[in-house]
């Protein structure tokens, strides 16, 4: 027994070692884990003080970095981590919407910026390197490719920047050159696993295909989209192959962050080909989790086949993620039960939220996991959970709008 | 006809419908009280130090060291609301069977031995299928929505919303959340609703209503009345509305008053 507490404790100073809390705000970061952050925002008093703040985080991951792309992370162990192409890709379209939000341009220049940085990333088959930019520039991935892809299809919308147009169609080019003939993505894939959560992938051909007129793009997208289909659970909606390893694959369980992409492809893909099995397939899946949030008044970060917890601590992209798709359903089906549970799930975002910190890459910032050391993106702040935080505030805006009495 | 009410010893809802029975000349036999389920004591402290910090374990220990006046002021808040089960039974000269779990074993023996013919749920929590049926004829419950298409919770919030069926329903229990057979539907005008505490109020109103008069009827005739099958999918679950919806619905009953 003594033993085992004494094991404990030892973890526990070595986590806490782990995150050095004597940098600058380490240590207020790390207590607000545990202490002291107030009752939940229900009423949203702080949703406009929250989205201010994670947008100020992304300026500062972008700044950290030279390069013009946003740094791929925050780690409480090492700090700024390099420039990671993907994820700077599916931010512009998030600050394209901050500069036409707050009417402020200066996020519209960073996604110049961005766009730029990933430019002069792309690869000579039209593809764009997986990972960070310190870990690797040459290797390709196309689920990595396929959200950049969706940042210069906005991008080009917005700009009608021909460099960027040009790009585009050689990204769409290679992902469809690269697909499998049964629709599936495997060929340099994450882990050389295929992929339910590559709906992520070919939803952004569809919103390509869509956006310009390519039918190939459309076409490899429907292809795609019939292989996820496939693979869901008649009974509880779950999609196989969702998670990130084989384990979770054998195990049927995910991160909420894989089961959202899967749910958000599946979604996104057919309300563009207006395949109403595929609405029908992510609302089924979109329901569960949503009952999941409900009862547990909390979304466990992983997930099994039930929508059962896998794992305790919640995985806050997920919830932000999960808010935006549940969103996406009230305004398909007029279903206000989706919204009810993305507003929840938001509320338990800012609720981790630590926006008062001196240091940039905490104040703001959203951890991996809540608590932020749980199994998700540990000890650190992901881009991706800050630009999925905003969208779904923004998205939120949009929904109480649309709910207000007309006068 | 041996009548049971379910409930917890907080609420305050076996005050009401004991009150509407007894308008109907109808006294229930005994009130059974399950403990009010709370989270473990370690969970609850998480949480409270999650939210307040360190300090708020000082400012418990304190409220509990002035817990007289603060329990002075709360008596008095709560004076204008019906009583507890515990008070009722008390005021009414009815026996009061405390139980810790309704659905343990040992509560359902203790039951079993009661001979009950009616049990009405009067805020108690969930009832497993064992409990279900120990009673002659079964237990009641009186909702807030319209079955099967309102389930489960803020179904009159919710109804408003989305300008479905206003109402309350009778049924009995089974196993599942607002799916037993349904006896009666008593249907609530929107007119002159101006906001959502009166939407609760006429709702609630209904509900007891119908509840107490059919166990009037039940106990006149001393059968079980007709009721009808509803299936997992005929309904929508509904969960607690959220305090921004529940803004936006205030705004939308006061224009339409």
């Amino acid at each position: 027994m003594a033993e085992t507490m004494l094991s404990a404790v030892k973890s526990a100073a070595r986590h806490v070692l782990d995150c050095r809390p004597w940098v600058s705000g380490h240590g207020a970061y790390l207590l607000h884990q545990v202490s002291g952050r107030g009752p939940v925002d229900e009423a949203g008093a702080q949703d406009d003080a929250a989205m201010r703040a994670a947008a100020r985080w992304l300026a500062a991951a972008q700044d950290s970095q030279g390069d013009g792309g946003f740094s791929g992370r925050y780690k409480l162990a090492s700090g700024w981590s390099s420039s990671y192409p993907e994820t700077t890709g599916y931010i512009i379209p998030t600050l394209l919407r901050l500069a036409r939000l707050w009417d402020e341009p200066q996020w519209h220049d960073r996604a110049a910026r961005a766009i730029d940085f990933l430019l002069g990333l792309q690869l000579p088959d039209g593809a764009f390197p997986g990972g960070e930019v310190l870990e690797n520039r040459t290797r390709p991935s196309p689920f990595n490719s396929a959200q950049i892809l969706h940042g210069l299809t906005h991008w080009v919308q917005a700009t009608g920047d021909p460099r960027a147009a040009d790009a585009a169609a050689r990204c769409a080019a290679w992902l469809i050159s690269v697909q499998d003939g049964d629709g599936a993505f495997r060929r340099h894939f994450y882990l050389d696993v295929a992929a339910t959560y590559a709906a992520h992938l070919s939803c952004w051909l569809a919103e390509y295909g869509d956006a310009f007129g390519d039918g190939a793009a459309l076409a490899s997208a429907e292809r795609h989209l019939d292989w996820v289909l496939a693979k869901q659970d008649q009974t509880t909606g779950w999609f196989d192959l969702a998670g990130f390893t084989k384990e979770q694959h054998r195990d049927r369980t995910a991160y909420t962050h894989t089961i959202a992409y899967t749910v958000a492809g599946v979604l996104t893909s057919s309300l563009v080909l207006k395949r109403e099995d595929g609405i029908a397939a992510a609302r089924q899946a979109a329901e569960g989790i949503m009952r999941r949030l409900e009862l547990s008044r909390r979304l466990p970060g992983m997930l099994d086949w039930r929508w059962r917890e896998f794992e305790h601590p919640q995985c806050l992209t997920g919830n932000a993620q999960m808010a935006l798709i549940w969103f996406a359903l009230t305004r398909h089906d007029d279903d206000w039960r989706f919204a009810n549970a993305g507003f929840k799930a938001l509320d338990l975002v800012k609720h981790a939220q630590l926006r008062d910190n001196p240091n940039p890459g905490l104040a703001g910032g959203i951890g991996g996991s809540d608590p932020v050391w749980g199994s998700y993106i540990p000890k650190a702040l992901p881009n991706w959970a800050a630009k999925y935080f905003i969208d779904g505030l923004i998205a939120k805006r949009a929904i109480l709008q649309a709910g207000a009495p007309s006068s | 006809m041996k009548i049971a009410l379910l409930t917890h010893r907080r609420a305050t809802r076996c005050a009401v419908i004991a009150s509407a029975l007894a308008e109907r000349g109808i006294r229930p036999d005994l009130i059974i009280c399950e403990a009010q389920p709370q989270p473990p004591a370690a969970a609850r402290l998480r949480q409270l130090i999650l939210e307040r910090g360190p300090q708020a374990l000082a400012d418990k220990l304190l409220a509990r060291l002035i817990r007289p006046r603060a329990a002075a002021s709360r008596d008095e808040a709560q004076a204008e609301r019906p009583p507890d089960a515990p008070s009722y039974a008390a005021q009414h000269d009815i026996p009061l069977l405390d139980l810790p779990d309704l659905n343990s074993a040992a509560s359902l023996d203790r039951l079993k031995g009661e001979a009950i013919d009616l049990m009405v749920h009067a805020g108690a929590g969930i009832l497993r299928a064992p409990l279900l049926a120990i009673p002659r004829l079964s237990v009641l419950n009186a909702h807030m929505g319209v079955l099967p298409r309102y389930r489960g919770m803020n179904v009159a919030e919710w109804a408003a919303w989305e300008n479905g069926p206003l109402g309350a329903t009778v049924h009995w229990i089974d196993p599942g959340i607002d799916t037993g057979r349904i006896i009666r539907v008593a249907p609530v005008d929107f007119q002159g609703i101006g906001s959502v505490a009166a939407l609760r109020a006429a709702v609630d109103k209904a509900q007891i209503a119908a509840l107490a008069d059919l166990v009037a009827e039940m106990v006149a005739s001393d059968h079980q009345p007709s009721a009808q099958a509803q299936s997992r999918e005929d309904g929508r679950q509904y969960f607690t509305m959220h305090p921004m919806i529940v803004g936006l619905l205030e705004q939308r009953l006061a224009q339409s008053a």
